[in-house]
Formats: C-alpha cells, sequence, structure tokens
C-alpha cells in the first residue's frame, strides 16, 4: 500500500507465487523462474561473475509483477540484470540488430517488396539463421505504403459522439508504422469520427525492444527524444493515443522506471492506449456509438503489456457494443513471442512452447479471426494456429464504415481534416 | 468505469463476499494487489469452539465482539452454504467433516482439525484409518515422509492410540524433482506417464496399508482423475496432506472460485493495490488504483474492505501504533504490550487488533458512529478475534464476506443475532 524504500528484493518472502505463474517456467524447468533471476539475482553485488544469462529466459510479460501479494518487481529486477549484463559484456551483434527495429525499417520500407521478398526467401531464412541467430520462421513483412500517406486519405474529422475539445499525439510504434499501416490508419480515423484532432509529430522507437534486450543506454536515446517531443505536446493540452500496448507500456511506466524526471511523469500521466481513450469518450458520452452491423465471429486476446497497464475498458468492450460482432475472450495465457525473443535461433521452440497453451484456446474456439492489440501477439497467434489475427481498431473502423479503404488514387481525397503533420 | 461493488482485496472474504454480491445480481469488481492462494491449506476453519460463541472473551477495549457473534449465525450457515456451492459447481468439491472424529496429518507430521475439507482431503482422516502409507518423492524437497510418519505416530501415541504410519520415499524415474515446488510437482501429476510411474513405484510398497498420503501435489486442474487413477491402480484411497508454500489446494481453492465468478459476470483487475480513496458525507465516492502512468478510479455504490489484517498489508504496524492505511479507519489496538516469559504462550493481544464494525459491518468508531456508511468491512481486516488461537480464520472470512456481499446486494435480512 505504502511506496516501499529501500532495496527492492527485500520485501520478497520468497513465497514462490511468481514461479507458479510464470509462462516460461510452465514451458521448461530449465528457466530457473522469476524469483531466481529477479529478486536472486538483484541481490548479488554489481559486478558478480555469477550474474548469469538466465535472465535472458524471461519473456518481460510481466504477469509475476501483477500477482506477487508483497509489491515486488521480479521482471524489471530482471531488465536490471539484463542491462548490467550486457554493460559488463556487451551485446551480440544479432541483439543490436533487434533492439533498433526503426533502423532496420527505415533501410527496408522505400524497398519494401524487394525485402518482402528476399525474407521470404529460403536462403534468406538460412542465412539470417546461420549468420546472425535469428529462427527460421516468417517475418513480418514490410507495410508497403507509409502511415503517413495511408494516413493522408483519411476522411474528414467529424464529431459522431457530439463536439469536443480533445486533442491526442497518435504515437504510431514500429508495428504499425512500419508492417501494418492501417492500425495506424484506423486508429486515427476513428478519433477523428469522434472529433478528436489527432497530430502525428516525429517520433522514434519506444525502446522496448532495446531494454528486453538489455540495451539501456539505447532506450535513454531513444526516450529522450520522444519525452521531449510528446512532453511539448503535452505541455499544449494533447493527450498520448498509442495502439500498442508495449509501446503505452514504455510510456506510462518504464520510461519513468529507468529515466525518473518530471516529463517522463508528465507523459506517463497523459498516455492512454487507444482502446482505453476511446472508452473514456465512451463514458462521457462523446464516443458515437451508431455502428454499421459487421458480421464477424472473433476470438479476443488481452496482450500481457495491455494487462499490465491496468486497463479497465478498451477495444474488447467496444467491440461488444458492434451490432454482428460475436466474441470471446481467451483465457490469460503469453503468447511466448515477446518482441524479439521468438525471432531468436536458441529460443523459437521455447517461445512456440510458452504459446501453446493460448494456442489451443484459439483452436478451441474455432472463431475464425483473433483479435489483439499486440503486433508480435498477431504475428505469434498466426504462425502457430493459422488463424488471421487483426488489430481491433481494424474492425471497430469496420463498424463505422471507414474500412475498407475505397480503392483510390493517394492524395486525391487527401487531408480533408488538415491536422499538424510537422516534423 | 462504475460498479455497483466494488470488493478491494482477493483473499478468501472478498471473494466470498463477491459471490454473494454476484448471486444477487449485482456487477461487481475485484481489485487485489496481488494474488494469495498459495498462503492457504485449502482447508476450512470454523474454530476451536461453537462458531457462535464468542469463545476467548474481550481483550482489545473499544472491540468486544467477536465478528461471528456480529454475523450472526444465519450468516455463518448461508456463507458456507454459498461457498460449498460454488465450489461444486467448479468441479472442485468440499465436504463437512466432524471436528470432533477428524485429524489430517500435516507435512511435519502434527494432527489437524479442520470442519470443511476439499474432496482430496476426505480420506485423511487419523482417526478412521487403521494402516497409514506416508509417501515422499526424491529430489523434491519440501516433504519428508518419514519425518511425518513418525510425528504423527508420536502424537497419536500421545493420544492413547497406537502408531499407524509408516514413511515411504521413492523415486521417479526420468524426471528430476530437485528444482519442483509443489505446483510443479502437480504439473508433472497431470502427464499420465509421471503418474503411471509413481503408482508402479508405490503398489509395491502398498500391501498391508488402508490408506495412501501423498502430499497436496495430485495436479492442479486435474485433481479429481488423477486422485481417481491413483486409487484404481493402488487398490487403496489415497489422500492429500496439506504441503508448505506454494500451497496447491490454496491455489486450486481460489482459482475455483474465481472461475465460478467469472462465469456469473465479476470482472477482476488483479495487481494493481488501491492506493487512496476519495470520501465525503460518510461516503466513500471512489478508490484509486495503483495502475502504471497514473492512478486508475473506480467507483461503486458500495465498496467491500478486504485488504486483509497485518500480514496482508490491510493493516500497517508502526512502533507506535497500528493503522488502516487507505481510508485510515480507526483500528481497536492492545496498549503497548510487553511479552513475558510466565505468558509467552498465552496468546497474542495483537493478532486481535483490527477495525470496530457495527452488526452491518460498517466501520465504527469508538463511540459507534459509522465512519462509512457505504463501506462494509470483513475477515482479517476486523477486530475481536485471534483466528490463529481460535483458528477461525476462514470460517469469518466466509461468514464476513457473505454478509457484505449480501448487503451490498441489497438484503440486509441476515445482520445481527
Amino acid at each position: 500500500m505504502q511506496e516501499r524504500s529501500g532495496f527492492p528484493a527485500d520485501p520478497c518472502l520468497k513465497c514462490t507465487l511468481c514461479d507458479v505463474y510464470c509462462p516460461v517456467r510452465k514451458a521448461t524447468f530449465r528457466f530457473p523462474g522469476p524469483k531466481y533471476v529477479g529478486p536472486g539475482l538483484a541481490r548479488l553485488p554489481e559486478k558478480s561473475r555469477l550474474l548469469d544469462h538466465t535472465a535472458g529466459w524471461c519473456t518481460g510479460c510481466q504477469v509475476c509483477e501483477r500477482v506477487c501479494p508483497s509489491g515486488v518487481k521480479p521482471a524489471h529486477l530482471v531488465l536490471r540484470a539484463r542491462g548490467r549484463l550486457v554493460e559488463q559484456k556487451g551485446p551480440t551483434p544479432r541483439d543490436w540488430l533487434l533492439s533498433h527495429p526503426d533502423w532496420l525499417a527505415r533501410a527496408a520500407a522505400p524497398v519494401s517488396p524487394v525485402v518482402n521478398w528476399l525474407l521470404r526467401a529460403p536462403v534468406t531464412v538460412a542465412l539470417l539463421g546461420a549468420i546472425a541467430g535469428i529462427a527460421r520462421r516468417p517475418l513480418p513483412a514490410y507495410g508497403g505504403r507509409s502511415y503517413r500517406s495511408v494516413f493522408h486519405r483519411r476522411p474528414a474529422r467529424g464529431a459522431a459522439g457530439g463536439e469536443t475539445e480533445r486533442k491526442v499525439v497518435l504515437y504510431v510504434g514500429c508495428y504499425a508504422r512500419y508492417h501494418r499501416p492501417e492500425i495506424a490508419w484506423a486508429t486515427g480515423a476513428i478519433l477523428e469520427r469522434n472529433g478528436v484532432r489527432v497530430a502525428i509529430p516525429p517520433q522514434v522507437c519506444c525502446g522496448v525492444p532495446a531494454l528486453t534486450n538489455g540495451l539501456v543506454k539505447t532506450v535513454r536515446k531513444y526516450a529522450r527524444f520522444n519525452l521531449r517531443v510528446l512532453g511539448a505536446y503535452v505541455g499544449r493540452g494533447y493527450d498520448v493515443v498509442t495502439p500498442c500496448p508495449s509501446c503505452g507500456l514504455s510510456l506510462k511506466q518504464e520510461y519513468r522506471e529507468f529515466f525518473p524526471s518530471a516529463e517522463a511523469d508528465l507523459v506517463a500521466a497523459h498516455t492512454c492506449d487507444a482502446g482505453e481513450y476511446l472508452m473514456s469518450l465512451y463514458s462521457e458520452g462523446q464516443l458515437g456509438t451508431s455502428f454499421n452491423t459487421v458480421s464477424r465471429e472473433v476470438a479476443y486476446h488481452a496482450p500481457c503489456h495491455l494487462r499490465a497497464q491496468g486497463v479497465p475498458a478498451g477495444f474488447s468492450d467496444l467491440l461488444r457494443m458492434v451490432p454482428g460482432v460475436k466474441i470471446d475472450i481467451l483465457p490469460e495465457h503469453c503468447c511466448g513471442l515477446s518482441g524479439t525473443y521468438g525471432f531468436k535461433k536458441e529460443k523459437y521452440e521455447l517461445s512456440l512452447a510458452i504459446g501453446r497453451e493460448l494456442f489451443q484456446a484459439v483452436r478451441s474456439t474455432g472463431k475464425g479471426t483473433v483479435i489483439t492489440e499486440c503486433g508480435p501477439c498477431q504475428v505469434q497467434i498466426q504462425h502457430g494456429t493459422g488463424v488471421d489475427a487483426l488489430h481491433p481498431a481494424i474492425v471497430l473502423a469496420e463498424a463505422y464504415g471507414l474500412w475498407p479503404l475505397p480503392e483510390q488514387h493517394p492524395g486525391s481525397d487527401a487531408v480533408k481534416g488538415g491536422e499538424q503533420f510537422a516534423e | 468505469m462504475k460498479y455497483d461493488v466494488v470488493v478491494i482485496g482477493m483473499g478468501l472474504s472478498g471473494l466470498v463476499a463477491a459471490l454473494a454480491a454476484a448471486s444477487a445480481g449485482r456487477e461487481c469488481l475485484v481489485v487485489a494487489k496481488g494474488c494469495s492462494g498459495h498462503y492457504h491449506s485449502g482447508i476450512i476453519d470454523l474454530g476451536t469452539g461453537d462458531p457462535l460463541v464468542d469463545n476467548n472473551g474481550p481483550v482489545i477495549p473499544g472491540q468486544p465482539v467477536h465478528p461471528y457473534r456480529l454475523a450472526g449465525a444465519m450468516a455463518v450457515q448461508g456463507g458456507l452454504e454459498l461457498f460449498c456451492r460454488a465450489v461444486r459447481e467448479s468441479g472442485y468439491p468440499y465436504t463437512r467433516v466432524d471436528r470432533g472424529s477428524y485429524r489430517l496429518p500435516t507435512a511435519i507430521g502434527t494432527l489437524r482439525q479442520g470442519e470443511v475439507v476439499p474432496f482430496t482431503m476426505e480420506n485423511g482422516n487419523l482417526l478412521s484409518v487403521a494402516r497409514l502409507l506416508v509417501v515422499g518423492f526424491e529430489g523434491y524437497g519440501d516433504f519428508f515422509p518419514g519425518y511425518v510418519a513418525g510425528n504423527v505416530n508420536r502424537r497419536l501415541n500421545l493420544l492413547g492410540l497406537g502408531g499407524i504410519a509408516k514413511g515411504v520415499m521413492v523415486r521417479v524415474a526420468g524426471t528430476d524433482l530437485s528444482r519442483c515446488n509443489a505446483y510443479d510437482l502437480a504439473t508433472h501429476f497431470e502427464r499420465d506417464e509421471f503418474r503411471r510411474t509413481v503408482a508402479r513405484e508405490v503398489s509395491v510398497k502398498v500391501k498391508g496399508f488402508d490408506a495412501v498420503g501423498f502430499p497436496a501435489v495430485l495436479g492442479f486442474r486435474q485433481a479429481g482423475e488423477v486422485l481417481g487413477e491413483l486409487r484404481e491402480l493402488l487398490g487403496a484411497p489415497v489422500f492429500e496432506i496439506p504441503t508448505f508454500l506454494p500451497s496447491v489446494p490454496g491455489m486450486r481453492l481460489f482459482n475455483a472460485l474465481k472461475d465460478y465468478l467469472a462465469g456469473h459476470g465479476v470482472k477482476f483487475m488483479t495487481g494493481f493495490g488501491v492506493i487512496s480513496a476519495q470520501t465525503r458525507n460518510q461516503r466513500c465516492e471512489a478508490v484509486w488504483l495503483d495502475t502504471p502512468g497514473r492512478p486508475g478510479r473506480v467507483s461503486a455504490d458500495t465498496y467491500i474492505l478486504a485488504t486483509g489484517g497485518i500480514v496482508g498489508g490491510g493493516l500497517e504496524v508502526t512502533p507506535e501504533s497500528i493503522k488502516e492505511p487507505l481510508f485510515g479507519l480507526p483500528v481497536a489496538q492492545p496498549p503497548a504490550y510487553r511479552r513475558t516469559v510466565e505468558q509467552w504462550l498465552a496468546g497474542q493481544p495483537y493478532a486481535r487488533s483490527g477495525l470496530m464494525v457495527n452488526e452491518l459491518l460498517q466501520p465504527v468508531d469508538k463511540d459507534g458512529r459509522v465512519c462509512l456508511e457505504n463501506v462494509y468491512v470483513t475477515g482479517r481486516n476486523l477486530g475481536g478475534y485471534d483466528p490463529f488461537a481460535d483458528r477461525c480464520g476462514s470460517g469469518v472470512a466466509i461468514a464476513t464476506g457473505y454478509l457484505a456481499g449480501s448487503l451490498a446486494g441489497g438484503g440486509a435480512s441476515h445482520a445481527g443475532t
């Protein structure tokens, strides 16, 4: 209840509940569990040689922190242990590469058809495995159009839920930005349909991939940039809205945890998951709810990093209001991909083993589509089950009649909303 | 978000309160800073004496009434009925046993009483077993069958009964159990191959015994199947002995209740403690959760305070006094106290400290004035009883949780005696 001071591992009573809930430990007893790699390793001296790689098996789902009855944060202690290890030994080139998704994507996006073709070629996959330690699995394709060029073709800002003075920064996130621009498009269009002003200022990766790979310095670089930009917008009365749960958790929690500052507090206090933001509009009577019928039978998976945000209501509640949508809520499981984890050669099999329970749950619902906010969860569920996975903003955009986009020449219907796109 | 009822805390009393409120058709949210089922043995203790009698009398000034007295017989009865129905419908049934004639061995070989036990412990009554085999597993370091059996025999001898127990350690070939906790072992038991290997090892030793006690690790979600199959393969009744943390029967119980509640539309938010409350005119208007970024606001017509006692964090002990940290409610507590050698086993007055309430479980000050009208207090938050010395923690949790949930659900008929 009260703020606990002192050493962060001290409240741990070794009750072992974190080990019980840990999805990695459920999949393999080779992983010693959060009790050991969290508070256990944290008790070692700063430069201990006992500090080992076992912390690398944590997926960072943070379920241990939600079940702990004593307020210990094993997952964050793991991130710190990993940071210490990388500081001592340096990152592997593979981990460095995976920690810079925007660096990769910026190189790939302009030539995405070529890159996507290359990524599908067996020889590339084999090479990536042999040289870079990337798992032999389908890699997410890069989106052909930039999210901006798609976003320009959105309909005029409406006032579906009545007049509002609300304005938001859309923090797009790397997955929507480089792989599925339609997620950013749909989120922005839904917000504008409800009279919210949407700005998309320059932004870089939130830093979660770097953080989970122990590259704390890289995260600091990203955080500094994002906080400066987002902080300025928040100072002008904007909220920050993101369709990506991991980005949301980073802005709400990780920046504050690792680089505490007044700016981090300010941005955290004004950041919302997109579903959370729309539900707050709804609870104030400002959300338009005259939805078209959307005939879809879906299963909803709440991503770990959305659960970690403690969002009381979000997209799954919104989709329930859409006529024609039949929604089954899947039981709490981790998909096992965990951003970059499941793309690593040595963790690929384990990543699928972690996701097995979720895959079984998806199959047993028999629904043709899985709805989940998290991009990596979508990738993993598709890979593990063959069932199509979508961001809920897409389905909601269908309900608003915004999606699918009518085929037009880019630019012909451009920028009716006339918003800031200052870069 | 606005609910009819918000239950703060997910221990036994909070879960039973949610059961009662949801049964009355109320929209209910349970918020908790973490989970705690693994601390519970899975056995429901109603108390050393008659649960409806204020057994040990008042110790703390200002809190003269045992929660059983306040809640009344109908709450005890109604709570137990609701509890038993919920766990039965969740597929984890409980049985009433007779306190006088039921003794279950524990992991240290003491003889444990209990009033309501899970079906996995039904056959463990030492007073009706002639020859008991206690089984442990090589590598699993939290359970020593020889030690259990030795102590059981010693205690039975003290009661003037003969020793009946023998401990045996079995080796499960092909599985390294050295890093296993009780839960891990329970998941092993859900594998056919592991179960059969165990049965094979035990079956050559079971001859002449009429009951087999295992540590409480016989499956997690599939305890019924595991027990049934072991009984069939061994040809003798099988039962579970409560273990050290993490307690598998406790987690099964809490999961059973949560499954039932989720099936009845109750929502849960776990992992975010309630950090502050907004009150006005003796009413709670909202509570704030410790969510990332900024506190999350939750509001309801009625709130149930089930945050626990000193161990659970619902009461905070400072060098000066004991406080209730969320609402700042007055706490009945003993004056400064020093333990002497003569009275060192005479009970612990701090265990009887807790909130003062009226017969509607509303918090009151020492003059009996209601502090918050739409807040009901349950379980370990309450003062006036010692769950350890009186062995009635679960019974009080169920009775007061049931009463609070019923009151929040709109029915006040069970109040008082």
